[in-house]
């Protein structure tokens, strides 16, 4: 019988429930998908360095997903404590007729178990399919092959879903029996009558706590962004200052702008006392009022996820231009002179292996040498003195590298680098790391005296680079006349080469060949293949972590908001009647539960806006000191993304609130 | 005199064909502008299912119902809504307030939905709060108001449109002897001084005996009606009880 009951008003309540249990297959689905990575197609077909990349991301998303279960299981309690608070007629009528608390108990028990049984099924099979296509997607990622593809169920995934959302709606069930149990009867059986009671809190103390909690904000805003340099000279915990000073800042804000809503719209009597608008701002302000603590968390919610994504996609991209710009030579090997050790000949080493000899082209070697007497801070000419105040803890000693023209034109061959052709008196400028330095420099047209020459600056700087890496990194070397290099002081030598084969497994050899040669003296060395998959791999970790965590947070925050909208406008069918008795014409109606569901979206979402314009640019800076520049370009997508699923609860929220209300 | 509402030959059936049930069997009455008329009825009898087709909340099943003269039985959607906001004023027996607006503010919600400014809302809402005193609840939410306050309020919400005409449904309903007697003083005032047209439903003998007619309703159809006349309240209310004597039965315990 009681398993009778809880069917039939799982099936009832369905229309009710229709957001709760979109939101629980949404989260199982992603869930499984995110925790399924490993054992998908594109993943199976991965060797070498990737499968690593593979089992870092793995370990990572599954720390995450405890994360993650935590903030679903918080949801689902959440949720289901507003869905019983709906029925609490219902279980008022089951106890006059005699049915004792136990009971009631084990029929909400019974649901809870069909409502996590059904979400699981649904939430795995969508998983499971929607896996299919991720994997796609991750094999785009990875330039994997997907031309074995094969259907792939992850047990290991499913098991783990399973067991996971089976402790949480255990919490839920052991929640649920408690909620009923402290319930009397007289209130379950006249919770819909109780009157509302307005808190009104003191407008003084609200206008206070309002200009501290803008305090607060401005100060971390200004701590992120404009002092983010000192705060980067500190321990990473000073970090927490602007973090806890956000936190409480926005519950302030959202605390104090609830109190004080009401009294500044009030002011405004032309607009309040118009058509419904009084009755729209009572109920935002109301619904904000009891939930200040939910809107805050949703907000800075809403915030990490615009963060999150943001980065990750620009990370993606950046990857993505970045590596053919900054790594035009398939491989490169680099060796510093030293006056004690025997030189080594990179030379010889490419000549003596034979793969490498058959199998490569345009090998090009290059020397730097450097000039006792011209350190960093003489080439900044009279630049220097405002770059010292400015950074004071550069190196200003430390030695310039000096390339003869000849190199430099050969290098830039192979490099695709601009050419030079300079004159004796002449030196040229190649950086592309702060390059902004030198460019001043070489605009204040400063003399340098390289090797007892007096040198006037070429064009402008060349952007180049000798090392090739995933980012920008040269902050510049110079380039002279051959005729005016003194050969003695040698820095180092660079050997830049193409594989003039294709076959992957020659190149493999070759690029095993040269990671396993270890001379007497350290040499560094590079290649196309390990720098991409270097790169591919933080992007693809950064990618999928942003969006895991992206998702979760943007559905919980939505369907937090969606569910108190619904759940209010069943309590308010009553409100609605009393507006149609007096004459509200329909759409007059329908526009006054747009305003409410849109101002009461808008709320968290605005305030996450500004934070997020903040955030980003300290993003920004972090990137940077990754050596990752340039400007976040990943915002666009994001902002798309977050309108999609922010938007969709929306308008299912409005549409459901509308024909709740309907009469 | 003008005639504010015409009802003629209504009927309401419930159910289907096989067991139908005739809540309203052919009632036909006409109510006077500035006349205050009540109808009587014991539970079941049918007053509510007629104020609901009157106040458009219910359709009739036959017979038309007009009101200043246009037949309401032919309104749809927004026209309907239109109707009420400007010919209809609502009294409830649960007062039906907003409770997250204060009495001014619920007040000012029937004039705002028919656009009017800011500054007649105001002028209006003050008119009215003085002469029903009500003044000093207008900054009270509901919470903090007695049922009669409330009442007042609400009665209050009904006619500061001026509408052709004032339905109250039970308004002593659920108000203690003394509010009842403040309220029903207050609907004199109204009924006398601001002319306004009140039909109120009412299963109370000392309620209705506040009318200027008594309309009784039996079984879906009209029993008697008593009109006032000169006679003294005390009169009028003696007359009504022997009419609900003759009703017999249920009515005697509202007494």
């Amino acid at each position: 019988m009681l398993c009778k009951l809880s069917i039939s008003n799982i099936k009832k309540s369905f229309k009710d429930y229709a957001i709760y249990f979109t939101t629980l297959i949404l989260g199982i689905c992603i869930f499984y998908i995110f925790n399924s990575i490993d054992s998908q197609t594109a993943m199976l077909t991965l060797t070498g360095r990737k499968e690593d990349i593979i089992k870092i991301l793995t370990q990572l998303l599954s720390y995450v997903s405890v994360f993650v279960s935590c903030i679903l299981g918080f949801l689902i309690i959440y949720a289901s404590r507003f869905l019983i608070k709906k029925r609490n007629k219902e279980f008022g009528i089951y106890m006059t007729l005699g049915m004792s608390k136990r009971r009631i108990s084990v029929i909400l028990l019974l649901e809870t178990f069909f409502i996590g049984l059904i979400s699981l099924a649904i939430g795995l099979l969508v998983g499971i399919a929607l896996s299919q296509i991720t994997s796609i997607f991750i094999a785009n990622m990875f330039e994997a092959d997907m031309t074995k593809y094969t259907f792939n169920l992850s047990k290991s995934a499913t098991i783990k879903t399973i067991i996971y959302f089976g402790i949480i709606y255990f919490i839920v069930m052991v929640f649920n029996t408690i909620i009923i149990n402290k319930n009397k009867l007289i209130n379950l059986l006249q919770a819909s009558k109780k009157q509302e009671k307005i808190k009104l809190k003191n407008p003084v103390v609200c206008i206070i706590l309002f200009i501290i909690s803008v305090l607060m904000l401005g100060t971390s805003y200004y701590m992120v962004t404009q002092g983010v340099e000192s705060l980067f000279k500190y321990d990473v915990k000073i970090l927490l200052v602007p973090i806890s000073l956000g936190g409480v800042g926005t519950v302030l804000f959202f605390y104090s702008v609830a109190g004080m809503l009401l009294k500044v719209l009030a002011r405004c009597h032309k607009i309040y006392y118009k058509n419904l608008n009084a009755f729209v701002f009572k109920q935002l302000s109301s619904k904000i009022n009891t939930m200040v603590i939910s809107i805050s968390i949703i907000c800075l919610m809403l915030f990490m996820t615009l963060c999150l994504l943001s980065s990750a996609l620009t990370i993606k991209n950046h990857f993505n231009k970045s590596i053919n710009k900054y790594v035009p030579a398939d491989f490169e090997l680099s060796a510093f002179y030293n006056d004690d050790k025997e030189d080594i000949n990179l030379q010889d080493f490419v000549e003596n292996e034979s793969i490498i000899k058959n199998n490569t082209k345009d090998i090009t070697v290059v020397h730097t040498y450097y000039d006792d007497n011209f350190d960093y801070g003489a080439s900044l000419g009279d630049y220097q003195d405002e770059i010292r105040k400015r950074n004071a803890y550069v190196r200003f000693n430390s030695s310039v590298e000096i390339m003869s023209e000849t190199d430099y034109n050969n290098l830039a061959k192979i490099m695709n680098f601009e050419t030079v052709n300079l004159e004796k008196d002449e030196y040229a400028i190649v950086s592309n790391y702060d390059a902004e330095i030198y460019k001043e420099v070489v605009r204040r047209n400063s003399i340098m005296n390289i090797f007892g020459n007096n040198l006037k600056p070429y064009g402008n700087v060349i952007d180049g680079f000798l090392m090739i890496s995933a980012n920008p990194s040269n902050t510049g070397f110079f380039v002279i006349d051959d005729s005016v290099l003194k050969g003695e002081n040698k820095d180092r030598q660079v050997l830049v080469g193409n594989y003039s084969t294709e076959d992957e497994a020659t190149i493999e050899s070759i690029e095993k060949k040269i990671n396993d040669y270890k001379p007497e003296f350290g040499i560094m060395r590079n290649t196309k293949n390990d720098i991409k998959e270097a790169a591919v791999g933080l992007s693809v970790i950064a990618t999928f972590i942003g969006l895991y965590l992206g998702i979760i947070f943007l559905i919980s925050s939505s369907a937090i908001l969606a569910l108190k909208q619904l759940s209010d406008c069943i309590d308010d069918k009553n409100k609605y009647r009393v507006l149609r008795q007096i004459g509200a014409d329909e759409k007059e109606i329908n526009k006054a539960v747009f305003k409410q569901t849109l101002m009461f979206f808008m709320m968290p979402l605005s305030l996450a806006v500004v934070h997020t314009i903040f955030g980003l640019k300290f993003c920004a800076s972090i990137l940077r000191s990754l050596g990752i520049a340039g400007a976040l370009d990943g915002h666009i997508a994001t902002f798309l993304f977050l309108i999609a699923i922010y938007g969709i609860y929306f308008v299912v929220t409005y549409l459901c609130s509308r024909n709740i209300i309907k009469e | 005199m003008e005639k504010i509402l015409k009802v003629e030959n209504v009927e309401k059936y419930y159910g289907s064909k096989s067991s139908l049930t005739k809540a309203i069997n052919s009632i036909s009455f006409e109510v006077e502008k500035g006349e205050f008329v009540a109808i009587m009825g014991a539970s079941g009898s049918g007053k509510t299912t007629l104020l609901n087709m009157i106040s458009t909340i219910d359709k009739v099943t036959a017979g038309h119902i007009y009101v200043d003269g246009e037949d309401i039985t032919k309104l749809k959607g927004n026209k309907l809504n239109k109707f009420r906001r400007n010919k209809l004023g609502f009294i409830f027996q649960d007062f039906n307030l907003l409770d997250t607006l204060t009495g001014y503010e619920n007040i000012s919600l029937a004039l705002s939905i028919q656009n009017k400014s800011y500054k007649e809302q105001k002028e209006k809402i003050e008119d009215i709060a003085e002469k029903l005193g009500i003044k000093h609840i207008l900054n009270k939410y509901p919470y903090q108001m007695s049922g009669g306050e409330k009442q007042r309020i609400a009665s209050s919400r009904a006619i500061i449109t001026n509408p052709s005409l004032v339905l109250a449904d039970e308004p002593t309903g659920a108000l203690d002897s003394k509010s009842s007697k403040q309220l029903l003083s207050s609907f004199e005032y109204l009924n006398n001084n601001l002319n306004s047209t009140i039909l109120m439903v009412t299963h109370d003998a000392f309620t209705a005996s506040y009318a200027s007619r008594v309309i009784f309703i039996k079984d879906g159809k009209i029993f008697n009606e008593l009109h006032r006349g000169e006679s003294s309240r005390k009169e009028f209310f003696n007359n009504i009880i022997e009419v609900v004597t003759l009703l017999g039965g249920e009515l005697n315990d509202a007494l």
